[in-house]
């Protein structure tokens, strides 16, 4: 039962590996689909949380698939879903950076790399709407999720003050018994 | 996800500085290591930013030149742009083994701290102050990413062409909930092809 389960996390993530133009946030959408409609691995709530908790820590954001691997099938878990995720795309990459400077350097390369952000930051706001549906389940959940999405696209200052007094505003609101 | 992902860094970063690349280092597979340790470890809220101060100007590894043109060949690749970063800047300077220390430097610390902190958070998940705090910072880690996105498409000011791709992008994976591959297979060669005829113009 948990080979099955490992063998399932690695093709997941070796095929998210090799989809994930514009990094993590483009597959977090895909990652809800799978783990939590597809193979009913996690709750929303629980996927929302696991989500939440790779946004606190430091370092990079495709560490929600070790945590997902971590959740379903403990540390084989974390350390197959981590280098599945990773091996793919980063295979990709040095084979590219061998080949580097004819492609910083080509003519056709600046138009290439233009014709990419537009769909990969769809994917991101996508991946900030699927999340923040299974995150929100209350006025003052909405009010805090639009409030972040406010202070991200004016504020340049760390996104994690956002969670912070978000967090601070619902400890207080349900102390108040407001929520 | 986190906001600081980086098209608009690559673009504050291209600067233009007077040194190509000659890469003078000898930077060694420890000094990778050690360096993306850095760089996980202080990057809480998004790595683009500590990872070009951590590479240009404390190891001063790259030019600021230099480093903007290999973040914008990583963003154009699949995987995290840093990850890749550390692929190809770990390979420049120590082939294979310099790519290998360079992308366990940048998980080893997070990934330990992410399990502290996952199960921590599992021994305390059923205090209510707990609850009551995840109840906040999940909608508003949710809401970040919204707001990123939309701050990074002002930033690049996109065509109506373009804002009308990222449109239905997010309409087929988050209104519909396709599958990302297919999606992705379709719509991406799309918008470049689109993007090549609008330039040609």
């Amino acid at each position: 039962m948990n080979e099955s389960i490992l063998l399932r996390l690695i093709v997941m993530y070796a095929t998210l590996s090799l989809a994930s133009v514009g990094g993590a946030p483009s597959i977090v959408p895909d990652l809800h689909r799978q783990v939590v409609d597809v193979l009913g691995w996690m709750s929303d709530r629980q996927f929302a949380e696991t989500f939440a908790l790779a946004q606190l820590a430091p370092g990079p954001n495709m560490m929600v698939t070790s945590l997902i691997g971590w959740r379903v099938a403990g540390l084989a878990g974390l350390l197959v879903s981590t280098l599945a995720i990773i091996l793919p795309s980063s295979t990709l990459a040095f084979v590219f950076g061998r080949l580097y400077h004819r492609f910083a350097e080509a003519e056709w390369f600046p138009t290439f790399k233009a014709g990419l952000p537009p769909v990969v930051l769809g994917l991101m706001a996508a991946s900030g709407f699927v999340t923040a549906t299974v995150a929100v389940h209350d006025v003052l959940g909405g009010l805090l999720a639009a409030g972040a999405a406010v202070f991200a696209t004016l504020s340049r200052r760390n996104p994690l003050w956002a969670i912070a007094v978000a967090a601070l505003a619902s400890i207080v609101a349900s102390r108040l018994g407001i929520v | 996800m986190k906001a600081d992902s980086g098209h608009r860094d690559a673009a504050q970063t291209a600067s233009p500085s007077p040194e190509r690349d000659e890469t003078p280092h000898k930077v060694s597979p420890a000094d990778l290591f050690t360096g993306f340790l850095q760089i996980g470890l202080y990057g809480f809220g998004g790595l683009a930013a500590i990872s070009r101060h951590i590479i240009v100007d404390q190891r001063k590894w790259l030019n600021n030149q230099d480093y903007a043109a290999l973040f914008g060949i990583c963003q154009a690749l699949p995987g995290g742009n840093v990850i890749n970063v550390a692929t190809i800047l770990g390979d420049r300077f120590g082939g294979l083994a310099g790519s290998v220390a360079a992308v366990s430097g940048l998980f080893a610390m997070p990934l330990v701290l992410l399990l502290l902190l996952a199960a921590g958070y599992d021994q305390i998940s059923g205090l209510p102050d707990v609850k009551a705090a995840m109840a906040g910072a999940a909608p508003a880690a949710a809401g970040l990413v919204v707001g990123t996105a939309i701050k990074m498409m002002r930033a690049l000011k996109l065509s109506y062409m373009a804002t009308g791709f990222s449109l239905v992008a997010f309409i087929c994976v988050a209104m519909f909930r396709f599958p990302l591959v297919p999606t992705l297979a379709f719509l991406l060669p799309l918008c470049v092809a689109a993007t090549f005829r609008e330039r040609r113009r």
